[in-house]
C-alpha cells in the first residue's frame, strides 16, 4: 500500500521543496505591524490609525459655528490654515471628556481634505502587530469601535475612523488603515 | 486684493459683513426701527441670551467687552439688521480668506456662511446679507 505522502518522482521532489520553501519563510517572517496613535479622551484611552495622522498640535482657540451639531466643535486654525474640528468626546458619547477644546488636535488627512480630532491628550504612537488587534463586540457605546489592542496592562478601543466619519466627509478617497 | 469688510463680535463668534453689501449704518434709534432683526439672532438662529451665557464660558477669549452701543445696517434693499457694537471697518487680503471646509459644509444649515477669514488672530464668519435676509421666515423682502 502506497503512503500518500511519500514522494515517488522528480516532480514531486521539486514541489514539496517549494511548499516547505514558502512554508519556512511564512514561519520566520516578521510579524505585520500596523501603526497606532493612542490618544486620551477624558480618562479613557483609545486607538487610532496612525498613518493619515500628519500633526498633532495643543488647542489655542476653537472658533464656534453655528447652526453645526454638537460633534463639529468649530475651526481651528493650524499654520495659517483654517481647519474643520471635530470633539472625538461628542462623537464618541465619552461623558465627563469636556476639555477636549482644551486639549489636542490630531490633524488627518483625508484625500484632500485635512481635519482636527479634538482629545484631552496625546500619550504616544505605538507599533503593534496585526494579530494583535483582536475584534470584539462592543456596546452600542463604543459604535465605532470594532476591536481592541494591548496596550501595556490594559486592552484599549480602536476606533474605526472611516466608520466613525464617514457621516462628515465624503470618504470615497482612500483612507488611511 | 482686499475686501472692506465690517466686522463684529457675538459672545461666541466674530462675523464680517462685506461693506458692499452695506447701504447705510447708523446708531440705533429704537423708536424708529422695530422692523430691524438681530443679526447675530438671525445667523446664530437661537436667543442672544442663550449664545451669550454659553459664549461667554467658552469662547470668551474671542469677544471682547462690547460697548453696548446699538447699530443699525441697511442693506441694498432698505432692510435693517441690528448688531451691537463695536463695530469696524476692517479691509482683508484676499489671502487671508478661506473656503468654509468641507466637513462644517456638509454639516451646517446656515447658507448665509460664505467663507471664513483670519483677523487678528481670530476667525471671523463673512455672512451674506442677501442670505441671511432671505432665511428670515415672514420677511415681506425676502
Amino acid at each position: 500500500m502506497q503512503d500518500s505522502r511519500s514522494i515517488h518522482d522528480p516532480d514531486q521532489l521539486e514541489a514539496y521543496l517549494r511548499q516547505r520553501e514558502t512554508s519556512d519563510k511564512a514561519e520566520y517572517a516578521e510579524p505585520l505591524l500596523v501603526r497606532l496613535a493612542v490618544c486620551r479622551i477624558g480618562e479613557q484611552l483609545y486607538a487610532m490609525p496612525a498613518d493619515g495622522l500628519k500633526q498633532v498640535c495643543k488647542v489655542e482657540s476653537v472658533a464656534y459655528v453655528p447652526g453645526c451639531p454638537s460633534v463639529i466643535a468649530g475651526l481651528i486654525q493650524v499654520g495659517g490654515e483654517i481647519l474643520g474640528a471635530v470633539d472625538l468626546a461628542k462623537l464618541l458619547s465619552v461623558e465627563g471628556a469636556s476639555d477636549c477644546r482644551k486639549g489636542y488636535a490630531m490633524i488627518y488627512e483625508f484625500g484632500s481634505e485635512r481635519i482636527g480630532l479634538l482629545v484631552s491628550a496625546i500619550e504616544e504612537v505605538v507599533e503593534v502587530p496585526v494579530d494583535d488587534i483582536c475584534e470584539q463586540d462592543f456596546d452600542q457605546h463604543f459604535a465605532y469601535a470594532v476591536s481592541e489592542i494591548q496596550y501595556f496592562d490594559n486592552k484599549i478601543p480602536y476606533i474605526d475612523l472611516q466608520r466613525a466619519l464617514s457621516s462628515l466627509l465624503d470618504l470615497d478617497e482612500e483612507m488611511p488603515v | 486684493m482686499s475686501v472692506e469688510v465690517l466686522v463684529f463680535r457675538s459672545r461666541r463668534a466674530v462675523y464680517g459683513v462685506m461693506a458692499s453689501q452695506v447701504a447705510g449704518l447708523s446708531r440705533r434709534v429704537h423708536s424708529l426701527d422695530t422692523e430691524a432683526v438681530s443679526l447675530v439672532q438671525a445667523v446664530e438662529r437661537r436667543s442672544v441670551e442663550d449664545c451669550a451665557a454659553i459664549g461667554e464660558r467658552l469662547f470668551g477669549q474671542c469677544a471682547p467687552l462690547q460697548d453696548g452701543v446699538e447699530y443699525l445696517i441697511l442693506d441694498r434693499d432698505g432692510f435693517g439688521f441690528w448688531i451691537l457694537g463695536p463695530i469696524e471697518l476692517r479691509t482683508i487680503a484676499l489671502e487671508d480668506f478661506r473656503p468654509i471646509p468641507t466637513v462644517i459644509s456638509r454639516c451646517y444649515s446656515n447658507e448665509a456662511l460664505r467663507a471664513v477669514f483670519l483677523l487678528d488672530d481670530c476667525i471671523g464668519f463673512l455672512v451674506d446679507l442677501l442670505r441671511i435676509r432671505m432665511s428670515i421666515p415672514g420677511n415681506p423682502l425676502a
